[in-house]
């Protein structure tokens, strides 16, 4: 058989296709409508789950660095990093640290498995494993050797609700400071029957809700790992500067520059001190001079904040580290404001009376619970938009006294009648807080969707 | 994207989604699985799309992932490496479908497209996110080390 013989054979094989093709698009949907039940389910049975991955926002994190060992990449860790195109782009190019360190207390052994590190940010994958004991989650410390908090770090874990055996992450974020050479993460190990058990949900959310949430879980194994980290890995990243200045509606804001690292992209603006709004979001991609685009991060840290205003200055997108582009353009499509008039809005939590509120959200309602409030409010939500907290974590009462909101939960709405969700839920406790009248933050009054994209050359 | 008009556009490229996840994989039942991924991220992502003119070579290059992710899951078992395109004479002895199989990654990619999904070269160029006459320097290094001589109209 010659080299034409046998590429027709292979070409003839290709023509039987399998009868089950034509329903791909329906498995999809299976699919996808599964996996949307279990994002419903878990926020409304497992509110501990949302309370801690709260905290654990305020603080979370991310990493650069060039070429690696030939490592063999895990089915596992591809799977876990699903969630992010930076950290599938750098597994595919096999970024990934091996750590292989495991350690066991009672019953309970917790590995750690791999590191995706940079200049940045910090990924920890490991696992958690028992015979004894399933449902487990941990609560993650982050300390530089001596035993400090590093200064400028915030982590985020994801996982929640995993098997035994299965790989999570922990995401520990350096805001100013770069990655030190070592860190180590403490593991405080509990089990989260909450997350599991088939729970009413009008129950567990009283539960949820009550103060109890604040008292520490029963760990049931401690652990401590130092992760030293391969300099390879944490060298600097690239840095574009841009410094123009461009108006989004009726407000100036200057793209100071753009980092790029092997995990993310940081836009960083500043802003004009005459603006009447604050930039609380950007709609933006990033786009290759060969067209190839770049999405704004829509989960774990999406942008951080400034100490001197309300205003969001550094904005995450996917990154283009591994796709060696010199030439981007930065295309911004819209933006969300908070009005300078706008930073705190009334609501009488008995009759529901309430001032402005951001765009698309409506009051739902309040109830009573035991020395405070709890308050649901319903927003729009589109696909493509995650959900989100409608206002900032303080409060205040008549006299101006500040309070602090740490638990929230969201929910999807309920189905319509063409099976589309349209809205969600956002619920919050105002623990100890008695009174009938109450300002919150809003977190922004408006979005504003720029009528031509505004497009940015960035060298 | 409405769903429906999604279903349209799976259903007008699903073949060639198969015959490309068949001819990167070489099994029935992965390809089949690497069709299902990549419909569902392709439902899930569809929003991201801008041009809705591109969904044809979008969703191939989520396949094409699909299927280097699961090679490389293979890879850790059956460890089967890429020949360089020196190898000419190791390319010359083996048959055409383990020749393909051990091309180089960036070569294979524009066989696999052009000449057994039946892509042409711009659409090849706009889904491995190449200049097309990368695209067409690559054809004809790959054929030249598979020793074919393939005519424009087989893919058509």
């Amino acid at each position: 058989m010659n080299r034409r013989d046998e590429f027709e054979a292979m070409i003839g094989e290709l023509d039987r296709c399998p009868p089950g093709l034509d329903a791909a698009v329906d498995r999809a949907h299976k699919k996808r409508r599964k996996r949307m039940l279990r994002m419903v389910v878990r926020p409304a049975a497992g509110l501990a789950a949302c309370f801690a991955v709260f905290v654990l926002l305020v603080n979370f994190c991310a990493p650069v660095a060039y070429a690696c060992s030939q490592i063999p990449v895990l089915k596992e860790l591809a799977a876990a990093v699903t969630f992010s195109r930076s950290l599938t782009d750098a597994v595919e190019n096999e970024y990934v640290q091996p750590m292989d360190l495991s350690q066991t207390d009672g019953d309970i052994t917790a590995e750690v498995a791999y590191l995706i590190v940079d200049q940045k940010q910090v990924n920890v994958f490991y696992q958690l494993d028992s015979d004894k004991y399933k449902s487990l989650e941990a609560d993650p410390e982050v300390l530089n050797c001596d035993g400090k908090r590093p200064a400028s770090c915030s982590y985020h874990s994801t996982g929640f609700g995993l098997e035994n055996g299965e790989l999570r992450c922990l995401s520990i974020d350096f805001v100013d400071d770069n990655v030190p050479g070592s860190l180590r993460i403490k593991l405080d190990v509990y089990t989260n029957s909450i997350i599991h058990e088939q729970v009413a949900p009008d129950r567990a959310v009283e539960d949820i809700y009550s103060e109890k949430i604040y008292e520490e879980p029963d760990y049931l194994a401690h652990f401590d790992f130092l992760l030293e980290f391969d300099p390879k890995f944490t060298a600097a990243g690239k840095v574009f500067p841009v410094n123009q200045t461009v108006i989004l509606d009726g407000q100036a804001i200057t793209i100071a520059d753009i980092e790029v690292y092997p995990t993310h992209m940081r836009v960083d603006i500043e802003e004009s001190a005459d603006n009447t709004a604050w930039l609380k979001g950007l709609d933006f991609y990033i786009e290759t001079d060969w067209g190839m685009k770049f999405d704004a991060a829509s989960s774990g840290i999406i942008s951080t904040g400034s100490a001197d205003s309300p205003s969001m200055v550094s904005y995450r997108a996917d990154s283009t580290y591994f796709y060696e582009a010199d030439h981007i353009k930065l295309v911004i499509t819209g933006a969300k404001w908070l009005r300078k008039d706008m930073q705190t809005t009334y609501l009488n939590l008995v009759t529901g009376e309430h001032g402005e509120l951001p765009e698309g959200a409506a009051f739902d309602s309040t109830r009573k619970q035991g020395s405070g409030w709890i308050v649901k409010f319903r927003a729009v939500w589109k696909e493509g938009i995650p959900m989100h907290q409608l206002f900032g974590h303080l409060f205040y009462d008549a006299d101006g006294n500040e309070y602090e909101i740490n638990q929230w939960s969201s929910t999807y709405g309920e189905e319509d009648e063409e099976g589309c969700i349209t809205f969600f839920y956002n619920e919050f406790p105002l623990l100890n807080f008695p009174y009938d009248e109450v300002w919150l933050s809003p977190q922004y009054s408006h979005n504003w969707t720029a009528e031509d994209m505004i497009v940015i050359a960035v060298e | 994207m409405s769903n429906e008009e999604f279903a349209k556009r799976v259903e007008s490229v699903r073949i060639r989604l198969y015959k490309t996840a068949l001819t990167y994989l070489g099994s029935e039942s992965l390809a089949m699985d690497a069709v299902d991924e990549a419909v569902y991220k392709a439902l899930c992502g569809k929003w991201k799309l801008r041009q809705t003119e591109f969904f044809d070579t979008w969703i191939t290059r989520i396949l094409i992932n699909e299927c280097h992710n699961e090679l490389r899951r293979q890879k850790r078992f059956h460890p089967l490496d890429e020949l360089p395109e020196t190898a000419a004479e190791e390319f010359d002895a083996l048959p055409l479908k383990e020749a393909l199989r051990r091309l180089p990654k960036d070569l294979k990619d524009v066989i696999i497209l052009r000449f057994f999904a039946g892509y042409t070269v711009a659409e090849t160029a706009r889904t491995l996110h190449i200049p097309a006459g990368t695209a067409a320097t690559r054809q004809r290094k790959a054929l030249q080390l598979l020793r074919l001589e393939l005519e424009e109209e087989v893919s058509s």
